[in-house]
C-alpha cells in the first residue's frame, strides 16, 4: 500500500515539472537571447583584464585578510598589478596628501587601506571622487620610504 | 610463601590515624572479606594493598610472583563512568593496559585475554553494547571482567553489589564464588553485608574500633562478632 | 550559487586563504580530539579558564612589544595548565574558584595593560580579533603558520600513540594507577597539551569562543556513537568538516571567521542530536 502511494506520488510529481518546464521552453527563445548577451558580457570584463591580485567581488573578511597581508608582506607584492574596491579616503599631514583605498573588517571594528597615486597629473579635490565613495581602484604595488618608514603604494593608479 | 603479607601496617589521613598496627596475610586461593563499619578504613587498605596509597608505617609484601600492578581492581564507580560512551568490549580490553609496557597498542595476546574473560562472564552478547546503556548489573559484571584482565592471581572488589538488586546480587556472588572455587582466583572483597560474607569467605578481617583477623569459624566465635551482633539485638 | 561557487574558487588563489584552510584543519582536528577527553573528565571549564590566561598572556605579549608572541604565550598557559591540572582528580575539586578567578582576572588585566600600555593604532581591533577570531586565522605570520603545523601534527602523533592510555585514564584514573599505568603522568601530558592546542585553537576561533571548539564535536558525537572509538573517530570528522565549512563560509560571505565556524558547530550539535534521538525511539 505504502510502496503503490509513493510511485503514485513520484508520478504526479513528474508530472508536473514535465508540464512546467514545457511552458519554460516554450518561452525560453526570448529569454535565451538576453542570457546570452550578458554572459558575453561578463567574458569580456574578465577576460585579457587578469589582476595578480583582484580583490574586487570577494567578501570583506577575505579582503581585509589580504590587505593585511599585504602590509605585513609588502616583499611578496612588489610590482604585482592589484585591483581593490573600497572607501575612498584621505589623509593629509605635514608632508603632503595622501589617497587610500580602505576596507573594514567583519565586524567593521577596523579597517586596512592602501594608498594610492594616480597616473598622470590630478588636483584635489577636483579630480578625486568624494570621501566615503565606493571606488575601484587598479595599479602597481610598490613601497616607498618616507622618514624612515616604509609605506606601500599602488603606483600609476586607475579609477574604474 | 603468603601471596599479600601486611605487617603492623598503620594508615593514616591528615595525621589522623584510621588502621593502627595491622597485621595478615593473604595465601593463594584464599576468599577473604573484609568486613566493617562505615569509614573504618576499607577502602584505604584496599588502596594501600593496591599501591594508590602509602601506609604511615609498616611493610605489605608481595609473594609467589605477585606485583602490585598484577592485581585485578573492582573499584566503586563514578557518575562519570556510568555515562561513559565506550563499548563493553573496550572497557574490558582497557584492563590489559598493564600488560603492554611501552607497546602503545594491543596485540592478539591481549584481545584473546579480554574475550576470554568476556565469555567467562557470560558478556559475549553484550560485547559491542554501549557501557552506559547497560544495567548496574551488567556493568559491575563488565567491571569484573575487565579486574580479570589485569590479574594473573587476586582481584580486589570494592563493595561489588552496591545499589544492585536481590537476584543480581546473588548472581553475581556467585560468579566470585565461581572464580574462586574454579579458577582458583584469589579475592578479597569489601563487603557491608556481613551475612554474604560469612557464606562465601574463608577468612574474614575485621576493621572497627577492634581488629580481627581469621577463619571464618573463629570469627563466628570471637568477641567482635558478637558485639555486632548484640548491636543489631538491641537495634532489631 | 554558482555566483558563490566562482567567488570561492577565486579565492583560492590566495596564499592566506590555502595556509588558513590548511592551519584551521590541523586545528580543529586536534582539539576535537582531545575535547572528548576534556569533555569525559569535566574539565570544559579549564578550557575555557585557560584561554582568558592565554589572552592575558598575549597583552604581555603586546605591552613588551614581542611580535611573535606564541612561544611566550605558550609558555605562560602550559604552566598555568599545569598548576590547575595537576593532580587530575583532585584539582577538579579545589580549583574551581581558583580558575573562575584566574579566568576572569587574566581577562580584565589583559584588557587593562593593553589599553595602559600599548602602541597599537587600532587597540579594539587587535582586542576583538584576538577575542572573537574574526581573521585571525588569515592573518598568520609565516613563522606562525609552521609552527602551528609543527604543534598540531605532534599533538595528533601523541593523540594516537598513547590513545590506549588516555581511554584509561579518562574512564577510570583508579584502576588505571592500580594497574601499572603512571596516570598522573599522563595527566600531566594532557593538561600540556591541552594548553597547546588552547593557544593554538586561538588563531582559528579567538579566545571567548575556543570551548565551543573543543566541545561541540565531541558532545555531537557522544549523542549518536557508542563505542569510544568511534566518538573519537566522529567528532574529529565532524570538527574538520565544520571548520572547513565554516571558514568557507565566511570567506564566501564575508562574515568572521572564528564565529562562523561556531555556528556551524551548533547546527552539526542539532542536527546529531535529532539523529541520536530517532534512533533511541527506533530501538
Amino acid at each position: 500500500m505504502k510502496k503503490a502511494l509513493s510511485v503514485a506520488l513520484a508520478l504526479c510529481m513528474m508530472f508536473l515539472f514535465s508540464c512546467s518546464s514545457g511552458d519554460k521552453t516554450v518561452a525560453a527563445p526570448s529569454n535565451g537571447a538576453e542570457v546570452e548577451k550578458e554572459s558575453a558580457a561578463s567574458l569580456i570584463d574578465t577576460a585579457g583584464f587578469g589582476y595578480d591580485v583582484d580583490l574586487v567581488g570577494l567578501s570583506s573578511t577575505l579582503v581585509y585578510a589580504q590587505v593585511y597581508d599585504m602590509m605585513v608582506y609588502p616583499e611578496k607584492y612588489i610590482g604585482k598589478s592589484v585591483r581593490i574596491c573600497g572607501m575612498f579616503e584621505v589623509y593629509s599631514n605635514n608632508l603632503g596628501i595622501y589617497f587610500a583605498c580602505v576596507v573594514p573588517d567583519a565586524l567593521a571594528c577596523c579597517t586596512q587601506g592602501i594608498e594610492f597615486d594616480l597616473e598622470g597629473e590630478h588636483v584635489y579635490p577636483e579630480d578625486y571622487p568624494e570621501i566615503g565613495e565606493l571606488i575601484t581602484v587598479s595599479g602597481t604595488f610598490n613601497t616607498y620610504l618616507e622618514n624612515g618608514m616604509t609605506y606601500a603604494q599602488l603606483q600609476g593608479a586607475k579609477l574604474e | 610463601m603468603a601471596l599479600l603479607t601486611c605487617e603492623n601496617v598503620t594508615l593514616g589521613y591528615d595525621g589522623k590515624k584510621i588502621i593502627e598496627s595491622l597485621s595478615f596475610t593473604i595465601e593463594k586461593g584464599d576468599y577473604l572479606c573484609i568486613v566493617g563499619e562505615n569509614g573504618s578504613g576499607k577502602t584505604t587498605l584496599m588502596k594501600a594493598v593496591l599501591g594508590l596509597k602509602s601506609p604511615v608505617s609498616g611493610k605489605i609484601s608481595y609473594g609467589e610472583g605477585l606485583k602490585q600492578s598484577r592485581i585485578g581492581y573492582l573499584p566503586q564507580q563514578t557518575i562519570v563512568q556510568k555515562d561513559f560512551p565506550a563499548s563493553v568490549y573496550e572497557i574490558i580490553l582497557s584492563g590489559c593496559q598493564n600488560r603492554l609496557g611501552f607497546r602503545p597498542f594491543y596485540g592478539k595476546a591481549e584481545k584473546e585475554i579480554a574475550l576470554r574473560n568476556i565469555e567467562k562472564l557470560g558478556l559475549t552478547e553484550l560485547k559491542t553494547r554501549c557501557y552506559r546503556e547497560l544495567s548496574g548489573g551488567q556493568q559491575q559484571r563488565v567491571l569484573l571482567a575487565r579486574a580479570l584482565c589485569a590479574a594473573t592471581s587476586m582481584i580486589l572488589l570494592d563493595e561489588p553489589v552496591t545499589g544492585l538488586d536481590p537476584a543480581v546480587t546473588a548472581e553475581f556472588y556467585g560468579i566470585i564464588n565461581d572464580l574462586n572455587k574454579k579458577d582458583k582466583m584469589t579475592v578479597v572483597m569489601i563487603s557491608h553485608d556481613v551475612n554474604v560474607s560469612l557464606k562465601y569467605a574463608d577468612k574474614i578481617l575485621h576493621i572497627g574500633k577492634e581488629l580481627f583477623f581469621g577463619t571464618k569459624d573463629e570469627y563466628i566465635s570471637s568477641a567482635v562478632f558478637s558485639e555486632l551482633n548484640k548491636g543489631g539485638e538491641s537495634n532489631g | 550559487m554558482a555566483d558563490i561557487i566562482n567567488k570561492l574558487a577565486d579565492s583560492f588563489q590566495f596564499d592566506i586563504v590555502r595556509y588558513a584552510l590548511i592551519v584551521g584543519v590541523l586545528i580543529a582536528l586536534c582539539s576535537s580530539l582531545f575535547g572528548v577527553t576534556l569533555v569525559l573528565k569535566r574539565f570544559s571549564f579549564i578550557g575555557d579558564g585557560l584561554s582568558h590566561v592565554a589572552f592575558g598572556a598575549i597583552a604581555i605579549a603586546t605591552v613588551l612589544n614581542i611580535t611573535d608572541n606564541m612561544p611566550l604565550v605558550l609558555f605562560i598557559t602550559v604552566i598555568s595548565a599545569v598548576l590547575l591540572l595537576r593532580t587530575g582528580q583532585n584539582a577538579k575539586i579545589r580549583g574551581d574558584a581558583a580558575i573562575a578567578m584566574i579566568s576572569v582576572g587574566s581577562l580584565a588585566v589583559g584588557y587593562l595593560l593593553m589599553n595602559v600600555f600599548s602602541t597599537s593604532g587600532n587597540l579594539s581591533g587587535d582586542v576583538c580579533s584576538t577575542l572573537f577570531g574574526s581573521y585571525s586565522i588569515l592573518t598568520l605570520t609565516e613563522s606562525k603558520v609552521w609552527l602551528c603545523i609543527a604543534l598540531s601534527s605532534a599533538v595528533i602523533l601523541i593523540y594516537v600513540f598513547f590513545y590506549n592510555r588516555i581511554f584509561s585514564v579518562t574512564f577510570d584514573e583508579n584502576f588505571a594507577k592500580a594497574t601499572g599505568v603512571r596516570a598522573s603522568l599522563y595527566n600531566l601530558l594532557i593538561a600540556v597539551i591541552i594548553a597547546v592546542i588552547i593557544v593554538l585553537a586561538m588563531n582559528l576561533v579567538g579566545s571567548l569562543l575556543i570551548s565551543a571548539l573543543v566541545i561541540f564535536p565531541a558532545l555531537s558525537a557522544m549523542r549518536v556513537f557508542k563505542s569510544f572509538k568511534s566518538v573519537t573517530v566522529c567528532s574529529a570528522v565532524l570538527s574538520v568538516v565544520c571548520a572547513v565549512i565554516g571558514m568557507l563560509v565566511s570567506i564566501a560571505g564575508g562574515t568572521p571567521v572564528g564565529a562562523t565556524i561556531v555556528a556551524v558547530d551548533i547546527v552539526a550539535f542539532i542536527i546529531f542530536s535529532v539523529i541520536g534521538l530517532c534512533l533511541r525511539r527506533s530501538r
